[in-house]
């Protein structure tokens, strides 16, 4: 029996596989076969000789959703919204984000008005009905749904957060009577803001019907091979979910690659006690970061598709990263300024950096490190891909020449350049959320990680970089320990004074059975459950709460108000004194954890026997000297590593400044400890 | 010394890059700070903040990049009065100074400056500033949003380089004072405490990047960056062709005297390597509080030019060197002797109008058409019968954009001051306050009719669930928002009342503290922008699109493009378009 992860990126499909009874790992990568993505996956089976018919579980992370939605390949959408707000879509929230642009103008609205309709009824804000639903409309709008050739349809009408007695009745009608996709807006969102709400609702139903089409595609291309185990999608909040889940709530998809890495740094931390962790990703065109808090991957309950400058909100739990356009493949350019600058420009995987040889010039992280000796030239990619090192010194040297500058300097300054964009990215991960980055140890993985990450680390003045066992496939890695979760809410919106806590408690569980509901159809059985509740709250007349994690019963409002100013004061440093409070929003994170695969650590012991090989390799303040380049798979648990060195495996390279010092741990992760830093 | 004793040309070009990245991300992080740790919900919702770190002249070196537009590289005048008070020794590290004085800072005084001394080595070397938007600072009515007020004094508190922390530790005389003269005091102390933090953490930060790298090699980098910027600018303006290029403009009047227009003139000369501004000509200060100070006719011309010439280039002195601007004292943009500003950047977003209007002759393919520019400021305020506590809306309506050199304008957004300022949801609304909604819809027709339309104006009816409560602030609708090259102009705004006693619907444009009873509604209309290019150019089949959105109406399509629309079939009528466009 095996489990199997498969991650499909823009450029890679990843492959992970674990056989929980001998622990034996396996790994492989082929190119994403986009139409066929079901391909690229299967190409990476075979490539790691797995026999499809013992898979017992298929974690798939896919970018279909995202793809669907920046490309604008979805449904034929209609929206269904209370009489006398259809342009809540198309009105948004009258902010422009790009302060100095004058002709600034956002993407255009995913449904257009006229393919937006109105239905008499009326809700307030306590639930109540004002005006009754026009219930003899519906069958001419199913009508008008179908002469319209509409394949999805969203329903979002006002204060349904709060009573969506509206909604269900539309939605099971339309159900019935037509054969549409639909979503009601209940059914992904129970928070109030009419935009954000109406937003979130469409985008689900216009990726829809292409999300089902995928799903029997992809399932059926692998049961066609042999495939008789269970399929299960990663999740944007860093769960799994089911099929059927999917198929209901396809926007949930929308990070789903980014989930693996983070969930790996989750698992990797437990298994070494470190609970305060930021993961750090960095890849061909852009470095991701991560927040681990106590444990638990930071969420962020309002997401961008498209950018927050000009895109589309939704309201869900989404991995809350930070991205920044610096990666290998990042452009070294001299700007209108005329100064030096990094990225975003990014050659991309054609014709990627000088001195992969495929055509292109400009200079390029990886050309910067090839030339400081920090890339070997005959190890990249396992050797598979030589580099050229004459093409990355001509493109450095032409940038140079125009900025009167070395070539060294020139390519050391693109790596400090890269590093403060890098450390930029992950101290706001940490300090939005109130905590100082010098309290957290990093994860670094993707292809680049290892290669920047002690040096980002020291920026900001974290003491520990871990770097996982084959770090180039992680994210596939990290995707066999998600475990299934669930984002529950309920919009209270009340002061404190009005919150009665029994019933709040009541509504705990009724969200927790509502949760509880759901992993029914997971079908495998499950270890143990945990649920996790929290009160977003605010000081009266703010916009933004914060999120309050709540013991399993809490006694009363005391204990609330007390909580709260503690998570206050932790994130602002200040707690106000007799200031109103807000309860906004309950929120339940129910989190199943099943069969996992166990890996057992290696035992102690071994002895060290491998040599390093020299080579002159540059670093920051030490500039070109000699040091040891050792190979990963040489390395044994307990070796002790002092840099300067380099360590090479297959898809990636540790790059160890000098008075740093690796220990191999019992996990096979190096465990960096900085020094020398002031 | 302040002058940097190492040549700036010998900064290597990776050092320069760094240190720009630093100070960009130092402000970055005190603005998170501000916004996350402040109380008024006008701070971090409306953005109506901006955090600079500047030398000890008051130059500006780096500015946040979030917060509301007008802000520009403008907290030097202030930080000026404070220096000739108290001169370059007379900062202690640990003082924190306060300024809303409107004699140096020309806005409202809700906008606190609040700024703190960053020494190296003993030595003053420049300061970190915010500045906020407070809730309240007492005056005529609560928020500080009245039509009515004649001179500052019935505005609230001025504060005048006030050191309200001496050496770290608050006055507590100074906070006595304040916490007196103010509605909210826990609110705007609160902002305070959030504003002291942002500059703190900024000075810290400012003075880790000097201990990195030296304060002459730092300070050599500040340098190099203002001359990059200026430079830069420089190249850009002789790029645009020459000359002197004129504009005007009114708004409606000074909420006072509703029979007199207030004329704004604007003459842009564009020489080799400069750009001039000139004010000469627009209205003299008003009764009524539509005045800003001379930092407001100077925000406008900053905003204009950053945006038409330097969008994306970050904020500097260097970069402002290439721009001179004429000003004379006591116009309604450079108010002097006390007058009201309570709506102070009410015209500025006029003024920024006409100075594109002005440009877009010597820049046609990169200036739109004017916007709605009405401000709609509008707010409920009373005691909510169900919890007895005082509640105190606020908001601005969204309207539309002017056409675009290539495209139609975009709707809704704020105004041009505005910048990432989000309007309350209706659920919001709904939820919090004792208000109903009962339409918020597109006003069809209300776009600029053009080659390129004008964005449309939207149209959204509050109706009282009891009695309260309200104040406006509507312009330009005497002026409406201008096409270019053709175009025609957008539709005008309005704020309508009908009482519930059945009266007539009475047009309430600038009023302070209307009552209003249960039933009433209030009918908030937002202007469309200005059209582009004659109307009769633009394509059938997007006049025909636009009829079957409900953009335009079959009568507007007809009346403003000349296109006959079948109103049951949707399609054009061919012969009878093409006579009508004729003719």
């Amino acid at each position: 029996m095996t489990i199997v992860a498969v991650d499909i990126g823009g450029t890679f499909t990843d492959l992970a596989a674990l056989d929980p009874e001998s622990g034996e790992l396996r790994f492989s990568k082929s190119l994403t076969t986009p139409p066929n993505f079901e391909q690229g996956a299967l190409d990476c089976l075979a490539k790691a000789d797995i026999d499809t018919a013992t898979i017992e579980v298929l974690r798939h992370g896919t970018t279909v959703v995202i793809n669907a939605l920046l490309e604008h390949k979805g449904a034929r959408t209609a929206l269904i919204t209370t009489d006398g707000f259809r342009d809540i879509l198309e009105i948004g929230r009258g902010n422009r984000p790009e302060s100095f642009n004058i002709l600034y103008h956002r993407l255009p609205p995913v449904v257009p008005r006229d393919r937006r309709y109105e239905i008499v009824e009326r809700l307030d804000a306590r639930g109540n009905v004002l005006r009754p639903l026009d219930r003899d409309a519906l069958p001419l709008l199913a009508a008008r749904l179908k002469a319209e050739g509409i394949e999805a349809v969203a329903v979002c009408l006002l204060h349904a957060w709060r009573n969506p007695v509206h909604e269900i009745e539309i939605g099971a009608y339309l159900r019935q009577h037509s054969d549409c996709f639909v979503t009601c807006s209940h059914e992904i969102s129970r928070e109030f803001r009419e935009f954000e709400r109406t937003s979130t609702s469409v985008l689900n139903a216009y990726v829809g019907p292409s999300v089902s089409t995928y799903l029997e595609r992809f399932g059926g291309a692998l049961r066609g091979a042999g495939f008789e185990g269970r399929l299960y999608l990663m999740g944007s909040n860093g769960g799994v979910l089911t099929e059927d889940d999917t198929r209901m709530r396809p926007l949930l998809l929308v990070e789903s690659g980014p989930v693996g890495g983070a969930a790996g740094a989750v698992e990797i931390g437990a298994r070494i006690g470190e609970k305060n962790l930021v993961a750090f990703d960095m890849g061909g065109t852009t470095a991701k970061s991560v927040l681990i808090e106590d444990g638990e991957v930071a969420a962020s309950p309002l997401y961008w598709v498209g950018g927050y400058d000009r895109g589309y909100p939704v309201q869900a739990s989404v991995l809350d990263i930070v991205e920044v356009g610096t990666g290998g493949g990042s452009i070294a350019s001299v700007n209108e300024l005329g100064a030096l600058q990094v990225g975003p420009r990014s050659a991309g995987a054609m014709p990627g950096p000088a001195c992969y040889g495929q055509g292109g010039t400009l200079p390029t992280v990886t050309d910067a490190n090839l030339y400081l000796g920090r890339l070997d030239a005959d190890h990249f990619m396992g050797g598979s891909m030589p580099l050229r090192r004459d093409l990355a010194a001509a493109a450095l040297d032409e940038l140079a020449a125009s900025l009167g500058q070395p070539t060294a300097a020139i390519a050391s300054g693109i790596l400090r350049i890269s590093t403060i964009a890098m450390a930029t990215a992950v101290r706001k991960v940490t300090i939005e959320r109130g905590y100082d980055p010098r309290d957290f140890a990093m994860v670094a993985f993707g292809g680049a990680g290892p290669l920047h990450a002690v040096e980002v680390a020291r920026e900001i003045g974290m003491k520990r970089v871990l770097i996982p066992p084959k770090p180039g496939h992680f994210s596939a890695y990290g995707m066999l320990f998600a475990d299934f979760r669930y984002d529950l809410t309920e919009t209270v919106a009340r002061t404190l004074e009005s919150v009665d806590v029994d019933e709040m408690n009541e509504r705990f569980v009724v969200l927790e059975s509502e949760g509880a509901r759901n992993l029914a159809g997971i079908g495998v059985p499950i270890e143990s459950l945990r649920y996790i509740r929290y009160a977003e709250m605010r000081y009266q007349r703010q916009e933004y709460t914060i999120k309050v994690r709540l013991p399993a019963h809490c006694k009363d409002r005391d204990e609330l108000r007390q909580l709260f100013e503690e998570s206050y004061r932790r994130r602002y440093g200040h707690a106000a004194k007799d200031m109103g409070i807000d309860v906004v929003m309950l929120r339940v994170v129910v989190d199943a954890r099943t069969a996992r695969p166990q890996q057992r650590p290696a035992a102690p012991g071994q002895q060290a026997t491998a040599r390093p090989k020299r080579r002159v390799v540059w670093f920051e303040g030490a500039g070109l000297a000699p040091c040891d380049v050792w190979q990963r798979d040489d390395l044994v648990a307990g070796q002790s590593i002092a840099g300067p060195a380099v360590i090479e495996e297959d898809a990636s390279t540790t790059v160890l400044p000098p008075g740093d010092v690796g220990e191999i741990d019992c996990w096979g992760n190096i465990a960096i400890t900085l020094g020398g830093w002031s | 010394m302040i002058a940097p004793a190492a040549p700036e040309a010998t900064v290597d070009p990776v050092t320069l890059e760094i240190v720009r990245n630093l100070l960009i991300a130092i402000l970055d992080e005190g603005e998170i700070n501000l916004s996350r740790t402040a109380f008024s919900p006008i701070i971090y919702e409306v953005k109506d903040y901006s955090i600079c770190l500047l030398d000890r002249d008051g130059q500006t070196i780096a500015q946040s990049r979030g917060g509301i537009p007008t802000f520009m590289a403008d907290m030097g005048e202030p930080v000026r009065d404070g220096i000739e008070m108290y001169g370059a020794d007379g900062f202690d590290p640990g003082d924190v100074v306060l300024i809303n004085y409107s004699a140096i800072c020309g806005q409202h005084l809700n906008n606190m400056i609040l700024y703190v001394p960053v020494h190296w080595e003993g030595e003053l070397i420049g300061f970190a500033a915010t500045r906020a938007h407070w809730t309240d600072v007492g005056g005529r009515v609560s928020g500080g949003f009245s039509t009515d007020t004649t001179e500052i004094f019935q505005e609230g508190l001025q504060l005048r380089s006030v050191k309200a922390y001496k050496r770290g530790k608050p006055d507590e005389e100074i906070m006595r004072i304040i916490r007196h003269n103010i509605r909210y005091p826990e609110l705007s102390l609160g902002d305070m405490a959030a504003q002291v933090g942002a500059c703190e953490l900024t000075a810290r930060r400012f003075l880790d990047l000097i201990g990195k790298y030296g304060w002459q090699t730092t300070n050599a980098c500040i340098h190099r960056i203002w001359n990059q910027s200026e430079a830069l600018v420089r190249q850009k303006i002789a790029a645009l062709p020459k000359g002197r290029f004129e504009a005007e403009s009114f708004l409606d009047d000074d909420g006072i005297d509703p029979d007199h227009t207030l004329p704004i003139k604007v003459a842009v000369t564009i020489a080799a390597d400069t750009l001039e501004i000139d004010f000469t000509g627009t209205a003299g200060q008003t009764r009524g509080a539509m005045n800003s100070g001379r930092s407001g006719g100077l925000a406008a011309a900053k905003v204009a030019f950053k945006s038409a010439i330097f969008p994306d280039l970050p904020a500097n002195d260097g970069a402002f060197r290439p721009l001179q601007i004429v000003l004379p004292e006591g116009t309604m943009i450079s108010a002097v002797d006390n007058a009201a500003m309570a709506h102070w950047n009410l015209a500025l977003k006029t003024v920024i109008d006409t100075i594109y209007l002005a440009l877009s002759q010597a820049m046609p393919d990169r200036i739109p058409a004017a916007h709605h520019a009405a401000q709609g400021l509008y707010t409920f305020f009373g005691r909510d019968a169900a919890t007895g506590q005082r509640y105190s809306t606020l908001d601005t309506t969204l309207g539309g954009w002017g056409a675009r050199p290539d495209g139609d304008g975009f709707s809704p957004l704020k105004t041009v001051t505005h910048g990432d300022t989000r309007n309350i949801p209706v659920e919001v609304e709904e939820t919090f306050y004792p208000l109903h909604v009962e339409s918020y819809a597109w006003r069809p027709d209300t776009g600029g009719p053009g080659e390129f339309r004008g964005g449309l104006g939207l149209r959204k009816v509050y109706r009282m669930i009891q009695d309260c409560k309200f104040v406006s602030a509507f312009e330009r609708t005497k002026c409406p928002p201008w096409g270019l090259f053709g175009g025609k102009p957008g539709q005008t705004a309005d704020a309508r009342v009908r009482q519930s006693d059945g009266g007539e619907t009475r047009s309430c444009r600038k009023v302070t503290g209307l009552p209003l009873a249960a039933g009433a509604t209030v009918e908030l209309l937002s202007a469309g922008g200005g059209g582009r290019g004659l109307p009769t150019t633009r394509p059938v089949e997007r006049v025909l699109e636009d009829v079957r959105q409900g953009y335009v109406t079959v009568d507007g399509a007809r009346r403003d493009y000349g296109v006959v629309v079948d109103a049951v079939t949707m399609t054009v009528d061919d012969a009878a378009t093409q006579a009508l466009r004729r003719s």
